[in-house]
This record gives C-alpha cells, sequence and structure tokens, in this order.
C-alpha cells in the first residue's frame, strides 16, 4: 500500500518553480521564471491520443493589505498548447501570445523548452506600488474537452500545477 | 425574533439558495449551449451549480422528513395524511423519471458505442501507416537528394558554394537551402519565394544530430498548414579535397506533394478526432451518465419537495377542521378556521365555520339560562341559609332535593350533605328523628297540601319539641310533584313559657298562701298560752300536740313557699369577676363540719379560668346540689366527688355522688318545677339550679354514671 502509495506519488505530474531571474533593461524589468516540468503517463497519453493541453503562466503584481486579501495591481499571462502530430511523431508547442510554433519529437523535449521559455516584461510605471510578484504555471482544465474536466478535477494525475510563487521585485539599480 | 431567525435559516435561505443554484445553472446551460468551447468553459460550473441544487434540495428534504417524524410522534392532527399523501405523490412521480432514466441511459452508452467501431479504428490506423510510409519514402529520397548536393558541394570551393546553392536549388525539389557552420551559424541561403523570406535557422536538435556525424532527415508540421521535410547533411570534404575552416552543414526543406498534403492533413485530423474521442470514450459515457443522475435527482428531489408542500397545502384546511373539531369538543366555539380556497375544501371549511357559530350562539343562549338558573339556585341558597328555621323538600321518590344549614343545625345531623339522600337517612343518622321522618313521609303520601304539627323528639336528658309545618307542591307546579317542610326547635320557646308561667304559679302561691300562715300561727301559739293548764291533763295535752303540729306545719308551709318565692324571683345577679375554686371550698369545710359522714373527693383546675359570677347565687347553686346529692344517699357514707377542667366551650364542673341516680323515665323532667322523688321535696332545687346556670349563659345536663348521678355544668369563661 506504501509502495502503491509511493508510486503514484512518483508517477504524478509535477510543475515547480526552480528560480525567477529578474533583470532591467532601461525601464523594463524582465522576468523569467525557470521551472521544472513533469508530466504524468496519464497527461502523456492524454497527448497522443490526440488531447490538446492549454498551460497558462500567469503573473500578478501584488500590493499587500493588513487584514484583508492583497491587492492585485496588473497581472499577465502566457497561453501555450501542446499538441500531438501522429503522421509525423512530433509534438508542437505553440505560443498563442507569439504566434510560435515548435515541434518536438520527444515530449521530454518540449517540456524542457518550455521550462525555459516563459518571460514577461514589465514597465516600471505597473511597478511603482507593488510590493511583490507572484507567479504560476497551471494546465487550464477548463479548456478541455468537457468530458475530461470532471476526472482532471478529482484525479491527482491531472494535477498538473505549480505552487504559486512569490518574490520582491527587484529595485532598479 | 428567535422564530422568525429559525425560519429563515430553516426556510426561507435553503429555498432561496435552491433558486439562485437553479438560476445559475440555466443561466450557465444557455452559454454553454452556444458553442462546444462555450460548453466546455461552463462545464464545471453548470456541474457545480447543478450540485449545490442537489445538496441544497436532500437538505430541504431532509428536514421535511425530520419534520413529518417529529410530527407523527407528536401526533399532531392531519399528520398520518399528510404522510400517506407524501408518500402516494412522491410513488406517483418518481417511477417514471427512473424509468426515463434507464433508458436514456441504456439509449446513450449504446449510442456513444456505435462511435466507435474496430472497423473504423482498423481503417484509420491502416490511413496513417500508410501516410507515415509514404512519407518515409518522401524522406528518405529527400535525403538522398541531400546527400547528393552535400557531395556535390564538398568539390566545391567554400568561397562559391554559396553561388552554386542557387544552382542546386533550382536542381532540386527544395523550397530552401542554406548552410551553416557546425556551430548552426547562417553561412548562406537559397530559397524559392523570396517573398516570404524568413531566415533560415538550423533547429538545435537538429544541429547536434548533424554534429554527431549523422544525417538528418524527418518530416515535421509547418505552423498549421501542414508538412514539410527537413533534410540536414554534413558537407563532407574529399580526400583530395582541401578542407578550409570548420565542417559546414547543409539543410534543406523539401515540400510535400500538395495533393498528399491536403489527404495527410485530413487524415490527421479525422485520426487526432476519433483517437480523442476513443480516449475519452468512458468518461464521455461517465459524464453524460453524471449528468442524466443529476437531471435524475433534481426532478425526483423537486417532485419529492413538492409533494411534500402539496400535501401540506392539502392538508392544511383538514387539519384546522381536525383542530376546529377538537376545539369544539373542548368546548371552544370561536374557533374560525380562514377560508383559503373557492374548492370543495373551501366549502366544507365555510359550513364548518357556519355550524362553530350557530353551536357558538346556542351553547352562549344555554350558558346564560344556566347562569341564570345557578345564579338563582345560589340566591336560593343563600336566602336558606340565613333562614333560623329548617327547610327540606322531597320529591316523588322522598329524595332530598333541597336542604339548609339549619336543618342539620336543628335535627342534629352534622354537617354532612342531605341532597338527594332518601328521608329515611334523617333517621337513620339520629334515630330520635323517627316521628318526624314518619310524619313527614305520612304528609308526603298523603298530599296533605297545608299542615302543622309539634313532634317531640327525646333525647337522653333532653326532650326537644320541633314545630314542623308542611305543604304539597302539586305536579302542574314540579314535575312529579314535591313536598316541602319547614321547622323550629319550640323547646327554648316552650321551656320560657313554661318557665313563666311557673314564676307566676309561684310568686301567687307565695303570695295568696304566706299572707294567713303568721295570723294561723299566732292563733295557734294564743291557743296554747290561753287554754295551757285551765284544761284537764288529757285535754291539755291534746292541746298541747294540736298546736305544735300547727306551728310545725305552718313552719313547713314557710318554707316551701320561700322556696317558691325565690324560684318566682326576678334575676337580680351582681356577677364579679372571680374563680369558683374558694366557694366550692367555703361550702366543703362548712358541710364537712356540719355533716361530717359526708366524705368529699375534689379534683378542681388549678389555676381556674376567670368566671363572672354571683357568688350568692352560686353558693345557692352548690347548696342545691350538695344536699340533692346528700338526699339521693339512703344508707351508708355519702361519697362526693366535684371536679373541674377546662375545655373549648369552658369551665366543666362536674358533681357526683355515691347516690340512687336519676330516674331514667324521669331524666328528661328533672328540670321542671315541681318534679320530685323526695317525700318532703318541694321540686324546685334542680329547677333552680337550671335557672342559676341559665342566668350565668351556661348550659347543665344530668345522667347517671357506674354508681350514682352525675350533675355537668359547663361555664363560660372571661378573657382577662
Amino acid at each position: 500500500m506504501v509502495l502503491l502509495f509511493f508510486t503514484c506519488q512518483a508517477e504524478s505530474a509535477t510543475i515547480q518553480v526552480k528560480r525567477v531571474m529578474q533583470s532591467w533593461h532601461q525601464n523594463v524589468l524582465l522576468v523569467e521564471p525557470k521551472y521544472n516540468i513533469e508530466s504524468s503517463e496519464v497527461i502523456d497519453d492524454a497527448i497522443n491520443n490526440g488531447i490538446e493541453l492549454t498551460l497558462i503562466a500567469k503573473l500578478q503584481i501584488n500590493k499587500k493589505r493588513g487584514f484583508w486579501f492583497d491587492e492585485v495591481l496588473s497581472q499577465q499571462h502566457q497561453t501555450y498548447q501542446i499538441r500531438y502530430f501522429s503522421l509525423s511523431g512530433q509534438y508542437q508547442l505553440h505560443d498563442l501570445k507569439n504566434k510560435e510554433r515548435h515541434s518536438f519529437v520527444l515530449l521530454e523535449d518540449l517540456w524542457g523548452h518550455l521550462a525555459q521559455k516563459t518571460k514577461f516584461t514589465l514597465q516600471q510605471e505597473d511597478l511603482v506600488n507593488g510590493d511583490y510578484l507572484s507567479l504560476r504555471l497551471k494546465l487550464d482544465a477548463g479548456a478541455l474537452p468537457s468530458a475530461l474536466q470532471l476526472p482532471v478535477l478529482l484525479s491527482a494525475d491531472w494535477t498538473f500545477k505549480s505552487d504559486q510563487f512569490e518574490s520582491i521585485i527587484e529595485t532598479k539599480p | 425574533m428567535n422564530s422568525v431567525l429559525r425560519q429563515m435559516l430553516t426556510k426561507t435561505v435553503p429555498i432561496l439558495v435552491l433558486i439562485v443554484a437553479l438560476l445559475a445553472a440555466l443561466y450557465f446551460l444557455i452559454f454553454a449551449i452556444q458553442s462546444s468551447d462555450q460548453f466546455n468553459r461552463m462545464y464545471l460550473w453548470l456541474f457545480g451549480a447543478s450540485i449545490i441544487a442537489v445538496v441544497v434540495l436532500v437538505l430541504l428534504i431532509v428536514q421535511r422528513i425530520v419534520w413529518l417524524m417529529i410530527r407523527r410522534k407528536q401526533a399532531e392532527p392531519g399528520i398520518q395524511l399528510t404522510t400517506r399523501m407524501v408518500v402516494m405523490f412522491a410513488g406517483l412521480s418518481i417511477p417514471p423519471v427512473i424509468v426515463v432514466y434507464f433508458f436514456a441511459n441504456l439509449m446513450v452508452t449504446q449510442y456513444i458505442d456505435t462511435w466507435f467501431n474496430v472497423e473504423i479504428k482498423s481503417a484509420l490506423n491502416d490511413t496513417i501507416e500508410l501516410g507515415q510510409i509514404f512519407l518515409e519514402t518522401q524522406t528518405r529520397t529527400h535525403l538522398n537528394d541531400g546527400k547528393d548536393m552535400a557531395d556535390q558541394l564538398a568539390n566545391i570551393e567554400p568561397v562559391r558554394q554559396t553561388i552554386y546553392l542557387d544552382r542546386l536549388l533550382d536542381q532540386s525539389q527544395a523550397t530552401a537551402l542554406s548552410l551553416h557552420s557546425s556551430d548552426g551559424q547562417l553561412l548562406a541561403s537559397s530559397i524559392i519565394d523570396p517573398t516570404q523570406f524568413v531566415p533560415m535557422l538550423i533547429p538545435s536538435r537538429v544541429l547536434n544530430e548533424v554534429n554527431q556525424s549523422r544525417n538528418y532527415a524527418k518530416p515535421e508540421p509547418i505552423d498549421n498548414k501542414g508538412l514539410q521535410i527537413r533534410v540536414a547533411v554534413p558537407i563532407e570534404t574529399s580526400s583530395g579535397g582541401l578542407q578550409l575552416g570548420p565542417k559546414r552543414i547543409l539543410q534543406a526543406v523539401f515540400p510535400i506533394p500538395s495533393k498528399f498534403e491536403t489527404l495527410a492533413a485530413n487524415i490527421e485530423t479525422q485520426f487526432h478526432q476519433y483517437n480523442k474521442q476513443a480516449y475519452q470514450r468512458e468518461q464521455l459515457e461517465k459524464t453524460f451518465v453524471i449528468i442524466l443522475t443529476i437531471v435524475l435527482l433534481i426532478s425526483v428531489f423537486l417532485a419529492i419537495l413538492r409533494a411534500f408542500s402539496s400535501a401540506r397545502r392539502l392538508v392544511a384546511p383538514i387539519k384546522s377542521l381536525s383542530e376546529g373539531t377538537q376545539a369544539i369538543a373542548e368546548g371552544d366555539y370561536s374557533r374560525i378556521i380562514p377560508v383559503e380556497s373557492r374548492d370543495e375544501l373551501g366549502f366544507l371549511v365555510k359550513s364548518f365555520n357556519t355550524m362553530s357559530t350557530e353551536i357558538a350562539q346556542a351553547s352562549a343562549l344555554a350558558h346564560r339560562a344556566q347562569s341564570d338558573a345557578e345564579g338563582q339556585r345560589t340566591y336560593l341558597e343563600k336566602v336558606m341559609s340565613h333562614i333560623s328555621s329548617g327547610v327540606i323538600s322531597i320529591d316523588a321518590d322522598e329524595l332530598i332535593r333541597l336542604s339548609n344549614d339549619s336543618t342539620n343545625r336543628i335535627l342534629h345531623l352534622g354537617k354532612q350533605s342531605l341532597i338527594n339522600q332518601n328521608i329515611d337517612f334523617l333517621a337513620m343518622r339520629n334515630p330520635t328523628l323517627q316521628p318526624l321522618v314518619a310524619l313527614i313521609k305520612q304528609k308526603a303520601k298523603d298530599k296533605t297540601s297545608h299542615w302543622q304539627q309539634e313532634v317531640l323528639i327525646a333525647e337522653d336528658s333532653l326532650r326537644r319539641v320541633l314545630l314542623v309545618r308542611g305543604s304539597h307542591i302539586s305536579s302542574d307546579e314540579i314535575e312529579r310533584g314535591a313536598h316541602v317542610v319547614a321547622f323550629d326547635d319550640q323547646t327554648i320557646i316552650n321551656q320560657a313559657q313554661r318557665d313563666a308561667a311557673w314564676s307566676e304559679v309561684a310568686r301567687r302561691l307565695a303570695h295568696e298562701v304566706k299572707n294567713p300562715l303568721t295570723p294561723i300561727q299566732l292563733s295557734a301559739e294564743r291557743m296554747l298560752m290561753r287554754f295551757s293548764g285551765k284544761l284537764s291533763q288529757e285535754e291539755d295535752e291534746i292541746l298541747n300536740r294540736a298546736t305544735q303540729t300547727i306551728v310545725s306545719q305552718v313552719e313547713n308551709l314557710k318554707k316551701l313557699v320561700n322556696a317558691f318565692s325565690d324560684y318566682a324571683k326576678p334575676p337580680e345577679l351582681k356577677k364579679e369577676l372571680g374563680g369558683l375554686n374558694v366557694l366550692i371550698n367555703e361550702m366543703v369545710d362548712l358541710y364537712s363540719i356540719s355533716h361530717p359522714g359526708i366524705q368529699f373527693t375534689l379534683d378542681l383546675i388549678d389555676p381556674e379560668p376567670n368566671l363572672l359570677l354571683d357568688k350568692g347565687r352560686m353558693t345557692q347553686l352548690l347548696t342545691n346540689l350538695i344536699k340533692n346529692a346528700q338526699e339521693s344517699v339512703k344508707s351508708g357514707e355519702v361519697i362526693i366527688n366535684i371536679s373541674s377542667e377546662q375545655d373549648t366551650r369552658g369551665l366543666v364542673l362536674t358533681i357526683k355522688d355515691n347516690g340512687q341516680g336519676f330516674q331514667q323515665q324521669n331524666l328528661a323532667q328533672v328540670f321542671e318545677p315541681y318534679e320530685t322523688t323526695k317525700i318532703n321535696g318541694s321540686g324546685l332545687g334542680l329547677a333552680i339550679v337550671k335557672k342559676i346556670i341559665e342566668e350565668h349563659g351556661g348550659e347543665i345536663t344530668v345522667s347517671n354514671h357506674d354508681n350514682g348521678a352525675q350533675v355537668t355544668i359547663i361555664l363560660p369563661t372571661v378573657l382577662t
């Protein structure tokens, strides 16, 4: 039973925010999160069976409030679609924001590419009142076919999202 | 306040949540059905709203079931009918819904199964495999083309390779050719359509492959437009050639024939669609089952909820009628049930209200009549209780229907109620009343209209005379007729009249007899003085004896006359506060000296209560009683016992002797004047005693004890 538990844990999908790099370029702050993405067999199986996955990388600039939820000053998000082409046997990562497509023979390559890919640019004026930024990368369950939405909601194998990563906004040098 | 809050929490809020959840579900459904993408986006919200609705419905139904069970336990009117109707409504609505649910479930499952059959899947797999074989062939061909071109370029000087690249593009089927350094840097490129110029970059994965001395040739998707074959081969210099600078890479991109591209795109799209559906098949079936189940649950629960509501609404007037009937049974005729419908139940409620109003009016009239009768009866009882005469009425069955307090008092019957008792009950309670009962029964039987008669009631030492008057009430006046009897105790009146008569007799006797006695005595003494010694001795003795007789008899007559005079004397009492003990002790001392043969035994209360006494009259009373006691003992020692005690009535003085006692037949007349058993008695001793006691407001009774007579006197005490 314990073994089964650990097996299940090992097979479950994970997204972790390894680090967030911030660098100023004139009046623009470039935020580059680096992820560790590992999909589960169930997710791989779904992609190989033609299910399109949508992942959303989301960044928020927050202002702390004493006894209430923190105020969200601004937010950005980037949407990625992952799709499998059976004829060519390749996986495609589609960046909906930049309209970029990248093909990969192996799914691991795709995850590796995505882990390094997301970038957010923030204008200096958007950061004036902000205390910290938070970001996360997660599977958009609502974009899945309706038949899969309930299992995704209830199954641990489909828990494909990072925790909310919070970081102090680096001041401009 | 609490009940309002409770009603809000248990009724209003859940119903509002239910309505909001159902409206939200409807709202999401309207949006969801607009497109499949919208449906996907709204699906979870729709599902959540439906689940909330189901949960709220379950809570509401559980709450109503609990309510029903509690009411059943309390045996609330109409609850049995409510339960039956709820079960009936639920029983009517649930089976069709369940049947539809099972059929729909079956049909949906079977319908989904028909989407996926082996032939289609096999055909699609074959098609994909065929396409893959074609692509492999194409890839292999273009790889060879790429190798040929790389060989050609290997024999050309690097400086000219850029120019030669355009020639190779013209000679080959490639749409773009590019030369890259081993680190991927673009050295030269040639493109068929310059208008669609994009920098020919070499992907890192391709570069890695080639740098490992492997050729790269793979089909790849072009955005969303179709496929192309990318080939990358290293340019190997020939053995005799000159290797200038680092190794170079030729990259070529070959198009797929347009006919094949269209077909391939279609095949891939359909294969994807099929695979996607096949993958979701199980989930799809589950989703349909879940949706159907939620729809079923909402339908069933709404039906049950409606069953509760309908049952309560239908039963409400019946419950009100039941409560109204119970209220009428308990005497509350004021209950008016609100008429809430115009159907048959409404008509029934209306009729009930009319009936209860009429009953209330009739009851009010009856109540008023009863109240009047009660008032009359109370009034009569009050009047009767204040009448000093005893009054009873008996019906045709000789049952006492009316009796007042004076009846019990006069007839010495205690406080027991005589109402509804037979007239014989009086004689049973007090046997001395037998003559009275017999008289009443006789008169009632004879239906004597008006009569009056004295009845003598003999109770031990007490002889009482009742003056009884009666009248018959005919059956015309009272149902079955009645006999009313009134009576008064005439004993005291008779006694007073008798005392007055005796006093008058005594006064006249004393007046008429006393006056001639002195001349008689003087005449006899004068005769004795005149003729004494002048007659012969024999005649002198006769004279002497005769005059002595006359004188002694006159003395006796004087005593008698004085006794009568004392009896007839009107009371001139001089009452003083004091006690009897001193008088008794003085009297006992006096008698002990003058009559040594009398043995007195005293047992007197000490300290004694205060009494208002005329000492002279009391001394006379004690003298009379001690003298009577002394005279009642014919022979032997005279023992007189005098004792006193106090009880609620006053001071009780008891004088007992060891004489012959009273004759039983004379007990009732011992206090009558001139009643005596003694030879020389005047018959006034006890009469005077009784008179003195009455003058002091006391009571006297006589009786016999085991060994002689007993006189008991009760004198009122005075509180100081």
